[in-house]
């Protein structure tokens, strides 16, 4: 194995490790000499799995040959596949395939473990300052540990069956941090209740992969790709999908790729399998219909919240949508958007009326996330990672600068009971602002640059659709509700820091006593910089567009069936029938829609498509084309602006730069410039003002009763909780005590009414003996 | 090979030797040792079973089986009350169900089968709770309808085939059917006959009652015992015998039987959901399980059958160590009603963690064994869909797929239902210390716990050392 797998295998074992030692040696650790002892054993490991990451890191960065090919950033993925559970394939005759586990590594894995195993240690070096001499805490560590351990493996994972492996580990992890990571938590409901949440959407990802599997006889992601991405890219569309309809335009619309012998999949059931593994995303990253379980993990310890809505469960789905986005066709696509939209709005809104600080932050999370799924709705592959990244940074700091208030403050989460902290709390009021400043998306920080790529590229969905699909206005909203709600989070994070940290204290007791524990400030300040700098200084797009021309390699190295390469790593070549030409061609290509963020936008201007015929050529002259997408002012240049319009129609328009859809990602980065340089100062502002001082505007609004409905509605979270108790939970619970009377009365009476009638005739026999010799008491003791 | 004729017939000879001795012997103490050291003796005999020739899925069930029954019989031996009748008793349940495993014989295996039957009935019988009386007699009803179905089916087979030998006969039963005269429809009927034969023991809706009922009742070992050896014995019967006799008729009616592991499946999840009582729960979990190993079954996939025969084995572990902390329980707090119970498993410590473990491994987290069973049949269910025979519409198959994905997630709900109850938060814990709370756990249900949770851990892990041995 290289040296980068090798690495991020030991990055991923070395918090399991941490489980394991603490499950077993826990205890004894544990009391009241010996509680930190627990906790330092498990900072150690994740600091060395930290560590770990960063020398994979520095090796991808120099790419390496192995098997023949050179793999590294830029070049191609290591790829490894171990065989695990046999299934004969459908297609495959006699001849035994599996299930198999394995090893996937591009930069996307690598920028993921940088990412999780940073905030990861962060995370613990907090919770050693926060933990107070509680004997249980040896617990908390060894979950912590396991949760990391399993989402650096699903990062890890080679096929999708591993991602499910793990996926269904991480949601464990997620309810067992919240039933047991601590010993005086209540938060028994809210957890079940989560898992139950997720456990719905795990369903729709199990029958996702069963048609992958069924159909390909595996599902490594290379194999994935390559077979279907070029079905996602010319499948037919229903009416409604304007992107579809650019991606049409001389595509040669094929109605289904065919495997082995006569095992078709069709486009509707492509559009089908990816809605169902989507699904599964929707479930970890509290999309919307199974939105409410996030907030209540708010009963978590802390640094388990922190863990689970940044680089844990939500993560996970944002990692699976990013591996199955080169097979989701237009239609999953816009479906995914939509989701998107309804959830970020939802969370923003629900966020702006709530009274404990933990459930701000914890609806503020929904509505990110439910941006990134926009994200990957219209397009933005890279935006979409690179705003987890940053919201990573942003929201660990402000989770745990909230529990660094909370320890403070005699436990208060609620906003009515603090207010005045700053200059009791100086280190946490500063770099909770600076968090609140980066998500808001102040200039400079790293909110900007990520939410500006996403929502340029939403303004450029919306312009293009618009024109290109013909339906006025419809489609505006992916443009318009995502800014709105940009300006509404600005607002209600300003208001936590105002009712937080500003004006007089309200409660005067909690104010006197308050202080901060000068062990959390390490890890507070070092978030604090990473959310300011994470934006521009971390080279985070590079990775990402490295991921992308990986990705592009993948496939390419699997597509010639039978070469020599993609044969030794997946035993068995599949001959796609009619879309595969389409993955072939540079324009219509898989990856290139399959990340078609701004990677396909640098490469592709530089080169006419016509002189390219391959993707290889493209992959070449990738390393040539300076990837400066990114510059210090916008996010995104104009000329990249330009070349991204390739991707919403055929290279061959593309080339002309007056094209519809380049001039449609001209007006909308301008468009989202124009808000997103102001934006955040008008959510500010309005927040600062309402909350100034005594609060004078914030009572005189609040007496009014069009807000106080509004609020109360907000602030029950639409009444969404109770509109499934009353309709799901109510239905399952009345089916199930049905059914348990059915069996009782009815199944048990027929089967008691058959013991009767065995009896009777046995009794009628002869061997009424033998009856009353087996029912005399025992005797045998 | 003769010395692994032998290897083989001491499978269930050592166990019937084992049990002469231990009914033979005076003391109670010496009887307990003799009975562990045979079943050891067994799962040793077991272990050899690889270095020959003879593959198939008796091979690891065997393995498996043998495994069990050195677990049920450590806990047995813990048990004061267990007497040496009792042991020898179990000791011919491990010979019979040995038997019926290895068994290359129809009439062999019926014999064994229904030998099975009647050590669990006296067990039953003799040694259940004070309602055994009636329990027992429903069971007797049961096995011997049971007996009847499958004894038809057997003079049907012997009548269309001429001999009883199982290798080959598939070949023989072919030809006799397709020279005219009988044609499928008789395959068919003696099809049916065997799966309600087997579908009683599994067992599946409607046909599960005796199952609830002997819970109820059945003393700790036993209750491992029937998830262990007895519904997976059921279980390798739908294999060895009827899909293996009958598949052109299994392929005719896979949507009736399709339909009937999801329909068992879906109402056991829900009736679980309602329970209220521990052991009750658990009972219509692994009821449910075998729904998912019947549907997996009926669909005759590769993966649907690779992940039915799986579960068997899986089920047999995870629900007998949820039963086995059931009677732990049962034990200590004299009964085993949730509400009543709340917070207690969490008063002794080392029970609170294998308490945890056991029912993640019902609820099917990966790296225990009930998800690899679980993933397996319901991919097995969409290789239906996509193989394109034209017998298996794929809107039916999809059907079935989507309810089937329901009732593993209700099966999961219930299990955490249960934790929630049992384990649930501080207050409750507190109080139940303050009632006294439970003891510590003694060495032999340490032993056991682990055994069995390494078990569980180990096919989890590495379910090949399962799908090695099977000829697919």
């Amino acid at each position: 194995m290289p040296v980068p797998a090798v690495f991020l295998m030991l990055a991923a074992l070395l918090p399991l490790a941490a489980f394991v030692a603490l499950l077993l040696f826990g205890r004894r650790m544990g009391g009241a000499t010996g509680g930190p002892l627990a906790g330092w054993i498990a900072t150690a490991l994740i600091t060395g799995s930290f560590a770990c990451s960063m020398v994979a890191m520095v090796s991808w960065y120099n790419p390496h040959t192995w098997r023949g090919v050179k793999r590294g950033m830029g070049e191609y993925p290591i790829h490894r596949d171990l065989p695990w559970i046999p299934i004969a394939s459908a297609n495959s005759g006699t001849s035994t395939s599996y299930l198999s586990l394995g090893v996937y590594v591009d930069s996307l894995t690598i920028a993921m473990f940088a990412m999780v195993t940073l905030v990861a240690v962060l995370v613990h070096f907090f919770t050693l300052g926060w933990i107070r001499r509680d004997d249980e805490s040896w617990r908390l560590f060894a979950i912590l540990g396991l949760a990391t351990s399993c989402t650096l493996w699903l990062m890890l994972a080679g096929t999708l069956v591993q991602v499910l492996v793990f996926w269904e580990l991480v949601g464990c992890c997620a309810y067992l941090l919240q039933a047991f990571g601590r010993q005086t938590s209540g938060g028994w409901r809210g957890a079940a209740r989560g898992w139950v949440s997720q456990l719905i959407g795990d369903g729709a990802f199990v029958i996702g992969l069963g048609i992958l599997v069924s159909h390909l006889g595996n599902a490594g992601m290379a194999h994935v790709w390559s077979a279907l991405g070029g079905l996602a890219a010319a499948a037919p569309t229903a009416a409604g999908s304007a992107l579809a309809a650019a991606s049409h335009v001389g595509a040669a619309s094929s109605g289904s790729a065919t495997f082995g012998r006569g095992n078709a999949i069709s486009g509707t059931l492509l559009t089908l399998t990816g809605l169902a593994l989507f699904g599964g995303a929707m479930g970890r990253c509290a999309q919307f219909p199974l939105q409410g379980w996030l907030a209540d993990s708010i009963e978590n310890p802390p640094p388990a919240a922190a863990l689970t809505q940044t680089v844990t469960a939500t993560a996970a789905g944002i990692y699976l949508v990013a591996r199955i986005y080169p097979i989701l066709t237009p239609d999953a696509r816009l479906f995914i958007a939509i989701i998107g939209v309804t959830t970020l709005t939802m969370g923003g809104l629900i966020a702006l009326a709530q009274s404990d600080i933990r459930r701000v932050l914890a609806w503020s999370t929904v509505s990110q996330m439910g941006f990134i799924m926009l994200a990957f709705g219209v397009g933005s592959w890279i935006g979409a990672i690179f705003l987890l990244i940053t919201h990573a940074f942003a929201k660990s700091l402000l989770i745990l600068g909230a529990a660094s208030v909370m320890a403070g403050a005699r436990l208060e989460p609620r906003l009515a009971g603090l207010g005045g902290l700053w200059r009791r709390m100086p280190v946490t009021a500063a770099t909770f602002g600076v968090g609140v400043l980066a998500m808001a998306g102040m200039p400079l920080l790293s909110g900007y640059y990520s939410h500006g790529v996403v929502l340029s590229h939403a303004a450029a969905f919306a312009q293009f659709a618009t024109h290109a699909g013909g339906r006025a206005w419809g489609y505006r909203i992916f443009f318009a509700l995502p800014m709105a709600m940009m300006i509404v989070g600005a607002f209600y994070l300003a208001r936590v820091w105002m009712l937080t940290f500003a004006g007089k204290p309200r409660d005067p007791g909690t104010a006197r006593h308050a202080r901060e524990y000068p062990a959390m400030w390490l890890p507070l300040t070092l978030l604090a910089g990473l959310s300011i700098i994470s934006g521009y200084a971390l080279n985070i797009p590079d990775l990402l567009r490295g991921a992308v021309a990986e990705t592009r390699r993948a496939i390419e190295e699997r597509a010639p069936a039978g070469a020599a390469i993609g044969a030794s790593i997946m035993p068995r070549s599949v001959s796609i029938m009619p879309g595969s030409a389409s993955i072939m061609r540079p324009g219509a290509s898989t990856m290139p829609r399959g990340a078609n963020g701004a990677p396909s936008r640098t490469s592709r201007d530089s080169i006419d498509p016509k002189i390219a015929p391959n993707s290889a050529s493209i992959a070449l002259a990738d390393q040539h084309v300076p990837l400066s997408a990114l510059d210090e002012t916008w996010p995104m240049s104009p000329r990249s602006a330009a070349a991204s319009g390739a991707e919403l129609v055929e290279p061959a328009e593309s080339s002309a730069m007056a094209s519809p859809a380049a001039l449609a990602h001209e007006r909308g980065e301008a468009l989202a410039l124009a808000w997103m340089r102001w934006g955040w100062l008008v959510g500010i502002a309005l927040a600062v003002a309402i909350y100034w001082g005594d609060r004078r505007i914030a009572c005189l609004l609040g007496r009014a009763l069009p807000v106080r409905w509004v609020g109360r509605w907000l602030g029950e979270a639409m009444f969404f909780d109770d509109l499934y108790e009353w309709t799901l939970v109510k239905l399952i619970l009345g089916t199930s005590s049905a059914c348990a009377a059915f069996d009782e009365h009815v199944l048990g009476g027929i089967s008691n009414g058959a013991v009767r009638l065995g009896r009777k005739l046995a009794l009628r026999g002869r061997s009424r003996q033998v009856i009353a010799r087996v029912t005399t008491p025992a005797d045998g003791k | 090979m003769i010395f692994f004729h032998w290897i083989t017939g001491g499978l269930f000879i050592i166990p019937a030797l084992g049990a002469g001795a231990t009914a033979w012997i005076a003391r109670a103490g010496a009887a307990r040792r003799v009975a562990l050291v045979t079943a050891c003796l067994t799962l040793a005999d077991a272990l050899l079973l690889p270095f020959g020739s003879d593959r198939g899925l008796w091979l690891p069930m065997a393995i498996y089986c043998a495994a069990g029954f050195v677990i049920i019989c450590s806990a047995a031996s813990g048990e004061s009350r267990s007497t040496r009748a009792f042991l020898a008793c179990l000791l011919l349940c491990e010979s019979a169900a040995m038997g019926a495993l290895a068994a290359r014989n129809l009439l062999v295996f019926f014999g064994f089968f229904e030998l099975l039957a009647g050590c669990v009935f006296s067990l039953i019988a003799r040694w259940g709770g004070p309602g055994r009386k009636k329990v027992a007699l429903a069971f007797a009803v049961v096995s011997i309808v049971g007996l009847v179905l499958f004894a038809i089916a057997l003079v049907g087979i012997g009548c269309y085939a001429g001999r009883f030998q199982i290798a080959g006969m598939p070949i023989l039963l072919g030809a006799a059917f397709s020279r005219g005269g009988a044609h499928l429809g008789a395959a068919k009927l003696l099809f049916v006959l065997l799966m309600l034969a087997f579908m009683l023991r599994l067992p599946s809706v409607p046909l599960h009652h005796w199952l609830l009922d002997l819970h109820d009742q059945a003393p700790s070992p036993l209750g491992m015992l029937l998830p262990i050896a007895f519904q997976s014995v059921g279980g390798y019967g739908v294999f060895r015998v009827a899909y293996f006799l009958f598949p052109s008729a299994g392929k005719a009616l896979w949507l009736a039987f399709a339909a009937v592991g999801v329909a068992t499946c879906l109402f056991a999840a829900l009736c679980a959901l309602a329970q209220t009582d521990f052991k009750r729960l658990i009972a219509y979990h692994s009821i449910g399980q075998m729904g998912l190993a019947l549907l997996g079954a009926a669909m005759m996939t590769p993966a649907g059958r690779n992940g039915a025969m799986f579960i068997l084995v899986s089920q047999g572990l995870v629900s007998g160590m949820l039963f086995y902390v059931a009677g732990i329980l049962r034990e200590r707090a004299e009964h085993t009603e949730l509400p009543r119970l709340a917070g207690v498993a969490g008063t002794a410590p080392l029970l609170r963690e294998f308490t945890v473990f056991a029912i993640l491994a019902g609820v099917g987290v990966p790296s225990t064994c009930g998800f690899v069973g679980q993933l397996l049949v319901m991919i097995g269910v969409f290789q239906a869909a996509g193989s394109a025979r034209g017998s298996m519409p794929a809107g039916q198959v999809y059907t079935v797929a989507v309810l089937a994905c329901i009732g593993w997630m209700l099966l999961a709900a219930c299990m955490l239902r249960a934790m929630h109850l049992l384990l649930r938060n501080a207050e409750l814990r507190e109080a139940a210390v303050e009632r006294g709370g439970l003891h510590v756990l003694s060495a032999i249900e340490v032993g056991v716990l682990a055994a069995l949770a390494g078990l569980i851990l180990l096919l989890g892990f590495f379910p090949r050392l399962f799908f090695h041995f099977l000829t697919l």
